[in-house]
């Protein structure tokens, strides 16, 4: 989770102006006392691994992170364009390692917190490799059903949002419909359609394609019902068919708040997608999470809810990338 | 291919409330008519209704004889907004008006063409631009680039220089006055809706005066100034100020009397 964070982090300031500190273009126009955090926890993080703790061996895949946290975050401050970025930078590389040692202190060195329920972030570490392989299998598997959920739900509540926000007689004839299903938890479906469906793998494609639906079709026709009007008159002085109209003008128009719909399902369609593998998957992430806290594993437990954070974060930054990239028109 | 423009009786109301009342105009083609009066005096309506997208109440629109049954590439619009879609490119917009324009052509065509009209307003440059790119005087002359891109035998304006500063303003009559006065663009049939009594000499033939509730005809004018006309040289012309007077008159007693109605209500 760690290291894409510091992306994370690090890409929003790096869009930020840059002419803001006095010294502004210099690489080296942070003053000391605005790298010195980052530094002086790193130090403090290394010097608590080299002092032996009641666990066994010295931490190496710890220093390796850590180091390999510094590396990314040197990086980044390299790449940086502004010294706000390169602040921000330093900041959450401090943070990480405050985080990181703070654990360390409280599980290998203090044993403050229970060994069972919290490992010490040496064994996560090694541990998260060593799972590593399982771990993408069952994210391939859940991608697979998140996709094919997904994408059904975006390929059929597209259109049809514009078709019906295009409509105004259909949009009003459809809204109340809309507005009572589209507001039912999609969660509730979850044991209905379980036993409605013969495998559970079609019962979360269709559970997740329910919860994306809405979202994209509710957002689609308010896209298009607040299409400017006239953007509708640039259009129709130019005498465009209806197919060319939906496709040229008011899809465009509408994309910023179907990406807003489609980003909402997303999250619907996660977080259905493991609610759903809780229940009654045998393959998948939030089904490895479930599985090994049958078995109070709770080390494996730590390092599934690790790996979907970070899986949650990546999607989330490529859909923002998309977003950014489909939306670019926007001053 | 000079288009005749005739609008009889034309009457048209919005949700009961009467818009426009028995509206006669004739231009011929060639004309530049400006539709000058206060706001909601309908002028921005009776334009709508040319362009085909209003249906009227009553009377009838003729483009060349034929009746305006709905919006047609025989007339290039230029709003006020919204002329330009935001997400294509300068170039892009101009390639998507000729594309409907001129279905059979090839698209390298349409971008050279493109690129050329973009060169009559002076933005060459501005081809791989955003309309957001661009400053609010260089979008309208984009618009209007598209507008004669297209070579429709009617030109309709609605207020496109309302939004600009007055030099920005100043700069885009003089550029659709250029456009306008080359021997393609001298054929076209222009209606130019706008509240400014200068903008309206300096550009029409013609300048239709409108008065409102409901909106008709308060006045016709022929603006027999001579060509070219030049905003420093009109200052000092007695024909200009006399006018620039009549019509001053005509837009300022609507505003009395719209004062009298207020008051006995």
């Amino acid at each position: 989770m760690s290291s894409t964070e510091i992306r994370a982090g690090g890409a929003h300031p790096g869009t930020q102006p840059a002419a803001l500190g006095p010294a502004r273009g210099a690489p080296a126009g942070l003053h000391w006392s605005q790298t010195l955090p980052a530094g002086a926890i790193l130090a403090g993080l290394l010097l608590a691994t080299a002092w032996p703790g009641s666990e066994e061996g010295f931490p190496l895949y710890l220093v390796l992170f850590a180091v390999g946290v510094g590396v990314v975050a040197l990086a980044r401050w390299r790449l940086a364009g502004s010294d706000v970025a390169r602040q921000s930078v330093c900041d959450v590389a401090a943070i990480l390692y405050t985080i990181l040692l703070a654990w360390q202190l409280a599980t290998a060195h203090f044993a403050v917190l229970d060994p069972m329920l919290f490992p010490p972030p040496e064994l996560t570490l090694r541990l998260f490799v060593k799972e590593l392989p399982d771990l993408l299998d069952c994210l391939r598997s859940s991608l697979i059903l998140l996709v094919s959920g997904f994408g059904a739900a975006l390929a059929l509540s597209l259109p049809l949002g514009l078709y019906v926000g295009w409509h105004s007689r259909l949009h009003h004839a459809v809204s109340p419909f809309t507005k009572i299903l589209g507001t039912i938890p999609p969660v509730v479906f979850i044991p209905y359609i379980v036993h409605l469906l013969p495998s559970f793998r079609s019962a979360s494609i269709v559970v997740i394609f329910i919860g994306a639906f809405w979202p994209i079709f509710i957002n689609t026709v308010a896209g298009v019902f607040n299409v400017p009007k006239g953007l509708i008159d640039s259009g129709r002085v130019l005498n465009l068919s209806t197919r060319k109209m939906l496709l040229r003008v008011v899809l465009p128009a509408a994309l910023p708040s179907i990406c807003t719909g489609a980003s909402l399902a997303l999250c619907f369609s996660f977080l259905l997608l493991t609610a759903a593998e809780v229940i009654g998957a045998n393959s998948g992430i939030g089904w490895y999470v479930h599985y090994f806290s049958d078995f109070a594993d709770y080390h494996r437990v730590v390092v599934g809810i690790i790996f979907i954070g970070i899986v949650v974060v990546a999607i989330t930054l490529a859909t923002e990338r998309l977003e950014r990239h489909l939306l670019r028109w926007r001053s | 291919m000079t288009k005749r423009v005739e609008i009889e009786n034309l009457s048209f109301a919005y949700r009961g409330n009467p818009v426009l009342r028995s509206v006669n105009i004739t231009a011929e083609g060639g004309d530049f008519v400006c539709l000058l009066g206060p706001s909601g005096c309908g002028k921005s309506t009776l334009l709508r209704l040319i362009a085909g997208l209003e249906r009227p109440d009553a009377g009838s629109i003729r483009i060349g004889g034929a009746a305006v049954a709905g919006p047609g590439l025989d007339r290039g619009v230029v709003f006020q907004d919204y002329s330009l879609f935001p997400w294509l490119t300068a170039g892009e917009n101009l390639v998507f008006a000729l594309e409907q324009a001129f279905p059979g052509r090839r698209r390298r065509d349409h971008v050279e063409d493109a690129r050329a009209q973009l060169g009559r307003v002076h933005l060459e440059g501005a081809f791989d631009k955003l309309p957001s790119q661009l400053s609010g005087g260089m979008r309208q002359r984009v618009a209007i680039a598209r507008a004669f891109a297209t070579d429709p035998p009617l030109l309709l304006m609605d207020e496109p220089f309302g939004a600009l500063d007055a030099v920005t303003r100043a700069h885009l009559q003089e550029h659709l006055l250029a456009l306008w006065q080359t021997p393609s663009g001298a054929a076209k049939t222009v209606f130019f809706v706008t509240h400014d009594v200068d903008e309206a000499i300096l550009l029409a033939s013609t300048v239709v005066v409108l008065g409102a509730n409901p909106g008709r005809i308060r006045g016709v004018f022929d603006i027999d100034v001579e060509r070219p006309r030049s905003r420093q040289s009109l200052q000092s012309n007695p024909r200009y100020l006399a006018l620039r007077a009549a019509m001053v008159d005509l837009l300022y007693e609507r505003s009395d009397d719209a004062g009298d109605a207020g008051t006995l209500q």
